[in-house]
């Protein structure tokens, strides 16, 4: 007997199974997905319409007795007239196009190094993930220890060069941004070169050969082979860590806490300081909006990327 | 075997492997230098640490350690932390896994819509929802609890739990969940006595994922939790005072966040590639 549809109703013990059915067609599916649901609509949903419905409103946490008058567009208008917040928009971009160019081509190079290995493979390509585990208040924690003026590893390694003890690190307004840079590839290259390799070994072995009969050079290999196959994986990554440097906040609100100056002042560190340092929540509503309506943006970029590939 | 074939013939010469080896050598050391550093100086006297040249010969002394432990209340804000990982970990399972199972096989209507919504949940950045979150939990006089940062903790962890067991469940096959509704199992049976055994690995890779993210998360708990609450990065945050750090102090509690941590990413090292791209690659 061919069996065309496993869901045929009242097929084995007609009573009892059609029962059965009814609740694993129509109730079961349902009782398994809602739960999950509700949740995510009472933590996120939920908090993003508070937190729009705020936006409107002033909240001054340093004067409770003020209350939360409704003051309509005005934290909006404030937003677009402050420099801080201008200044925060272009420090996160430059931190993020700054660490992810860095990241992409340091992550490509060691990538492609990686996959031609042969010896001792599977305990180097796991030492490399490393960084990737340490909590990121850690990492922002061991790089102040690092970039230590009075006995920072760096400043030890600079006295080698001439003039090197003369580099600002995270103490100077312009070198400071370079130097969270500098911790964010520390931090997050190995995951670049991690989702690489899986590119690389996914690549199909007899174009190489082919080439090779053909007498193609490496970098024309590189080049005409490797690059284009890899290109829609490159994207994806430089997407993930685009976004996901826009809105870093650990690693930097521990190595440098927005300073010196507001030189390191980013979009996320500023939204967190107006709500935690000057007690605007309002207005720190507002700036998580706006924060959130961009990142949106972004993400829909991304998504396009990833549904099409999935 | 493709690695074999790609790298056919003798295409590489002596000085292009030596190139290569001391390239992957500097990296690797630039790599583990910094998280060596912090352990070695977690041993140390302040005497050992405050020197001009780093010093590699030392007594090693576990002062530090007990230091931690004895004086800052280490353990209590240790326990914190396995509380709020595991109370996040199991939320997140439970309710994603059935949920994930749902919209994997069950005909849900409009399966996919759901499925690309959870993803957008997961691209929220938590720097967005901490605001809110915080306020919220003022209004509902939840501050400082466990609730409080668990709920928080769970904005990130149920989509990737939803996103990741989605992925796994998707690449399984349907056979034997077939067989075992033709042989008269209910859907829940086939999806308790078929599914989950078959699926352990991936269940066991997000189980520990999640662990990963919640321990290591920093934001939604400097701001939601207090002294009674507050769990380890907190902590280590603490240690970085407006003057000076004890770096002695510090490093010790930083060892102990981290090497739990490093030990569990390894572990489940194969399925990092599609927890961290949220199942883009599947490595």
């Amino acid at each position: 007997m061919i069996v065309k549809s496993i869901d045929a109703p009242g097929r084995a013990h007609p009573s009892t199974r059609t029962g059965g059915r009814h609740f694993d067609r129509h109730i079961l599916p349902y009782l398994m997905l809602i739960p999950a649901l509700l949740i995510l609509l009472a933590v996120i949903v939920g908090p993003s319409i508070y937190a729009i419905v705020i936006s409107f409103k002033s909240w001054d946490l340093t004067n409770p007795l003020a209350g939360q008058p409704f003051i309509g567009l005005q934290n909006y208008r404030t937003l677009l007239s402050d420099q801080y917040f201008w200044s925060a928009l272009e420090i996160s971009g430059i931190f993020a196009v700054g660490a992810t160019t860095i990241e992409l081509l340091l992550g490509l190079g060691m990538a492609i190094l990686l996959d031609e290995l042969h010896f001792l493979k599977n305990i180097i390509n796991a030492v490399i993930l490393i960084p990737l585990m340490v909590t990121p208040v850690v990492v922002g924690l061991i790089w102040r220890y690092m970039f230590d003026p009075s006995n920072g590893l760096i400043y030890y390694f600079l006295s080698f060069i001439p003039g090197g003890s003369q580099f600002g690190g995270l103490t100077s307004t312009h070198t400071a941004l370079f130097s969270t840079m500098i911790v964010d590839t520390w931090e997050m290259t190995p995951f670049i070169i991690l989702v690489l390799l899986a590119g690389l070994s996914a690549l199909p072995s007899d174009l190489y050969e082919a080439a090779r009969i053909d007498g193609a050079s490496r970098w024309q290999e590189f080049r005409y082979i490797t690059l284009p196959l890899l290109l829609p994986i490159l994207l994806l990554v430089t997407l993930i860590r685009f976004m996901d440097s826009f809105r870093t906040f650990d690693t930097v609100y521990i190595l440098t806490g927005g300073g010196p100056g507001i030189s390191t002042e980013m979009i996320s560190l500023y939204d967190f300081d107006t709500a935690f340092k000057t007690f605007q929540l309002g207005y720190g509503m507002t700036l998580s909006v706006v924060t959130l309506l961009l990142l949106i943006v972004l993400s829909f970029v991304l998504m396009r990327l990833i549904r099409r590939r999935s | 075997m493709q690695a074999t074939a790609k790298s056919f013939g003798p295409r590489k010469k002596l000085p292009g492997r030596v190139l290569r080896a001391v390239i992957i050598g500097v990296f690797l050391l630039w790599t583990l230098i910094p998280v060596a550093l912090i352990v070695i100086t977690s041993f140390k006297l302040p005497v050992d640490i405050f020197t001009r040249v780093p010093r590699l010969i030392f007594h090693p002394t576990l002062i530090n350690y007990t230091n931690a432990f004895l004086q800052e209340n280490f353990l209590a804000y240790f326990i914190n932390s396995v509380i709020v990982a595991t109370g996040t970990t199991v939320l997140s399972m439970l309710l994603g896994t059935c949920a994930a199972y749902s919209l994997a096989r069950l005909r849900v209507p409009r399966a996919r819509a759901i499925a690309f919504c959870i993803l957008i949940c997961r691209m929220v950045p938590s720097i967005a929802l901490v605001l809110p979150i915080y306020g919220l939990m003022q209004t509902l006089h939840l501050l400082n609890t466990y609730a409080a940062v668990i709920i928080a903790h769970t904005t990130f962890s149920l989509p990737f739990v939803i996103w990741m067991m989605l992925g796994f469940f998707q690449d399984m096959m349907v056979e034997l969940e077939e067989a075992a509704l033709i042989d008269g199992c209910s859907r829940w049976g086939a999806f308790w006595r078929i599914v989950l055994p078959l699926a352990t690995p991936g269940l066991a890779a997000t189980t520990v994922l999640c662990v990963l993210f919640s321990w290591n998360e920093f934001l939604f708990s400097v701001v939601l939790t207090s002294v009674d609450t507050r769990t380890l990065p907190v902590t280590i945050f603490g240690f970085i005072g407006a003057v000076s750090v004890d770096w002695g102090g510090s490093s010790a509690s930083a060892t102990i966040v981290m090497i739990p941590m490093i030990v569990l990413g390894l572990l489940v090292q194969k399925y990092l590639t599609r927890g961290l791209t949220l199942g883009a690659v599947k490595g």
